[in-house]
């Protein structure tokens, strides 16, 4: 038990000590500003029916909780992934291996390090959502037990849960990269949905709701229909519902039976099976010697020809033809070539596979230099920083375009969107030296908005509709990265 | 030891005791595989391995409770201090609070990085650095100490230090010592083993293994076949 405390305390401080770090805890003090919006907002975070709970202790601590879950959910699990990873990158992996450290205790070891950032999270949250109560006011009594129940037994299960799936991703090797945060979006999504449908059909057993949400809207629910008896109990909006009706109701809280908390801590349960399985998969590092075989790589020397003006955007493409490999290029080559002859009707599928592609290969395109060591050698070259930056956009472009090929012949426009991801993954990237900032904002962008064409997350039509809009947006990345990647190196 | 079609080791038998054996061979010759697989980081195609008569294979953690490994180009968590990633270790070797606590203290002393014991790693030289890797390896008072490169980087003070911290370990510890520099396994080592294309090709206490030559760097150049090249 010492072991994975003292190994959960050394990750923690390790991961907690960085810009990224304190990027997130202010980002989350904002978002518990914006979950509580002033009375006259033009949109409500949690409403029934429209109608919304007074901004008390119970109803605060529940909407905050709520809102909690679906960010340690979606965004937490990006942010905590990678622990195993990281030993590698750092040069640890050798000493760890080498050590008589049981490999269920490393891995508990990174767990409760995932799940005390996940939770520190999320009472930055609770404790912005309690100040942001008295900056409304409109109650200051402030309940603390009412408030922080939906925390300690909504949340912090969850906390632990996507911690255990963080780590056992990491532990299965295939799913450290790009395939594992689309098949955990997917995952996470067919579970909100499962809970969502379950609740309004009135029944979800807690099999089916690890975010524990249920309970709490049903409550909610029954609380909006007693005040309002007219009220569409039914519609129910958690994010972002148009603030229409400025009706308010009293909300006092909800009973957490002995059923509910006895359904909240089997999810811990199910955490700890989790970290138990992912450490019967880690395999101390084995794997590891295994990445360094020569793979097969696309011949950009053949293609693109040695000219004076080309040559680093020729090096760039032969660095990101290197990490492609043989499936990702024939997938990338035959996506393309669909593009051709799918009818329109066929579209839907083609455009967002062909976006999701690339996501594999700008990952890297921000952090590569630093993870490498290859950065001060790119300082140190004259003016190479800007010119290093515009040639790995276009080489991104470039390669982001081999799946929508087909499509472009039909949509020219669309063209700018993988430059534009490419300049958005290079700027966050070297702001936050992770790819997972971009990794995540980019899959949630193409779940809501290239699937499921949210308004202005929809890339393929906000491109055609307004394409010097992306044009302006990847010129002024430019100058951020390189501002970026300078002020890194003053730092 | 095998990778796809290529042998990094062939077939041979070695038998570490007690004292300093420095493992001497040009790059690639099969050392830090050799060292990689003692530390029980690398599992070889076939053959044995033994400690204290124990199959390593079957029970690496028999070895790994008694095992001090620095590899090459081994890192560290550059937000941690010394100190930090020190206890780190500790936790990873099992070793209890307090027992810890008392040798990172002496092993920072040893190694000459009190004033630098609460600076983040990230801001430490390379020979800093690698003298954290040393103290990580001689965390738990191990009774096999592999270490891989140790001196690189190292200032020749440091080097000093080291070799007078290596030979008094060396004692009543098994050690087992690759560089390139051969100086530092000269002056230190009662055994040397030099390695080549996988193969040792030489096996002997220094006198032994300079043999005629004029010293060890000369016997090594000419066990090596980089003398007959030149």
């Amino acid at each position: 038990m010492s072991a994975i405390v003292r190994i959960a305390r050394a990750d923690w401080q390790a991961r907690t000590r960085s810009f990224t770090f304190v990027l997130v805890a202010a980002f989350s003090l904002q978002l518990a500003y914006l979950f509580v919006p002033d009375a006259h907002a033009n949109y409500v975070t949690v409403a029934i029916g429209g109608i919304r709970g007074i901004y008390n202790a119970p109803w605060m601590g529940s909407v905050i909780a709520i809102c909690s879950s679906l960010i340690v959910a979606f965004v937490g699990f990006f942010l905590v992934r990678g622990s195993l990873a990281r030993d590698e990158i750092a040069g640890c992996a050798g000493i760890v291996a080498a050590s008589p450290v049981s490999r269920f205790a490393f891995v508990a070891g990174k767990w409760g390090s995932n799940t005390t950032i996940l939770v520190v999270v999320a009472g930055v949250l609770m404790a912005g959502g309690a100040v942001m109560q008295q900056v409304r006011g409109e109650s200051h009594a402030f309940d603390l037990a009412s408030y922080v129940a939906p925390l300690l037994l909504m949340v912090f299960p969850l906390c632990a849960l996507v911690a255990a799936c963080a780590v056992l991703f990491d532990a299965i090797r295939p799913l450290r990269g790009v395939a594992g945060g689309v098949l955990w979006f997917f995952i996470v999504n067919a579970l909100l949905t499962g809970a969502l449908i379950g609740w309004t059909n009135g029944n979800v057993p807690p099999a089916a709701d690890p975010f524990g949400i249920a309970p709490l809207i049903s409550a909610m629910r029954d609380a909006a229909h007693a005040a309002f008896p007219g009220v569409n109990v039914n519609d129910f909006s958690i994010g972002g519902g148009e603030n229409t009706d400025h009706r308010t109701f009293v909300w006092s809280g909800m009973v957490w039976t002995p059923t509910i908390v006895a359904a909240r801590a089997a999810w811990l349960a199910v955490a700890l099976a989790i970290v138990a399985i992912a450490s019967f998969i880690f395999d101390r590092f084995a794997g590891m010697r295994v990445a360094a075989r020569a793979a097969w790589r696309f011949p950009v020397a053949r293609i693109v020809p040695d000219l004076a003006g080309l040559r680093l955007l020729r090096a760039e493409l032969a660095v990101l033809a290197g990490e492609s490999g043989l499936w990702w290029t024939l997938a990338a080559i035959g996506c393309g070539i669909a593009g051709l002859f799918i009818p329109a009707s066929g579209m839907n599928v083609v455009v967002p596979l062909a976006l999701l592609l690339p996501l594999a290969r700008y990952g890297s395109l921000g952090t590569r230099d630093r993870l490498t060591g290859v950065d001060a050698l790119i300082r140190s070259a004259p003016h190479a920083v800007t010119r290093t930056i515009v040639a790995r956009i276009m080489a991104a472009g470039l390669i982001g375009c081999v799946p929508l090929a087909g499509t472009l012949v039909r949509y020219p426009a669309l063209a700018v969107v993988p430059f534009a991801a490419a300049a958005l993954a290079i700027v966050l990237g070297t702001l936050t030296g992770t790819a997972r900032v971009f990794e995540c904002l980019y899959l949630a962008v193409w779940y809501f908005g290239v699937l499921n064409h949210v308004p202005f997350a929809d890339l393929p039509a906000d491109a055609l509709a307004a394409p010097a809009v992306f044009v302006a947006a990847g010129l002024a990345m430019i100058l951020i990265a390189g501002a970026g990647t300078r002020l890194r190196a003053l730092a | 030891m095998r990778y796809r079609d290529v042998a990094a080791l062939h077939p041979l038998t070695l038998r570490l005791e007690p004292g300093i054996t420095g493992l001497l061979g040009p790059n690639g010759a099969g050392k830090s595989t050799l060292m990689r697989i003692i530390a029980t980081v690398l599992k070889p195609s076939a053959g044995a391995l033994r400690w204290n008569g124990t199959d390593v294979r079957r029970a690496p953690d028999v070895l790994r409770r008694e095992l001090g490994y620095l590899p090459q180009d081994a890192g560290v968590y550059p937000q941690l201090s010394a100190e930090e990633f020190l206890r780190y270790i500790a936790a990873l070797k099992g070793l209890p609070a307090r027992t810890s606590a008392r040798q990172i203290d002496r092993l920072i002393e040893q190694l000459n990085l009190q004033g630098a014991r609460s600076r983040p790693l990230g801001g430490f030289s390379g020979g800093m650095r690698q003298r954290v890797g040393i103290a990580q390896a001689l965390l738990g008072d191990p009774q096999l100490i592999v270490v891989d490169e140790p001196t690189v980087g190292l200032d020749p003070e440091e080097r000093v230090r080291f070799r007078d911290l290596i030979t008094d370990l060396g004692r009543d510890r098994v050690v087992l010592l690759s560089t390139h520099i051969v100086s530092d396994v000269e002056a230190a080592a009662s055994r040397i083993v030099i390695v080549n294309h996988g193969r040792i090709c030489a096996d002997g206490t220094p006198a032994a293994v300079i043999g005629r030559d004029a010293n060890l760097e000369a016997a090594y150049l000419r066990y090596t076949g980089v003398a007959r090249a030149a």
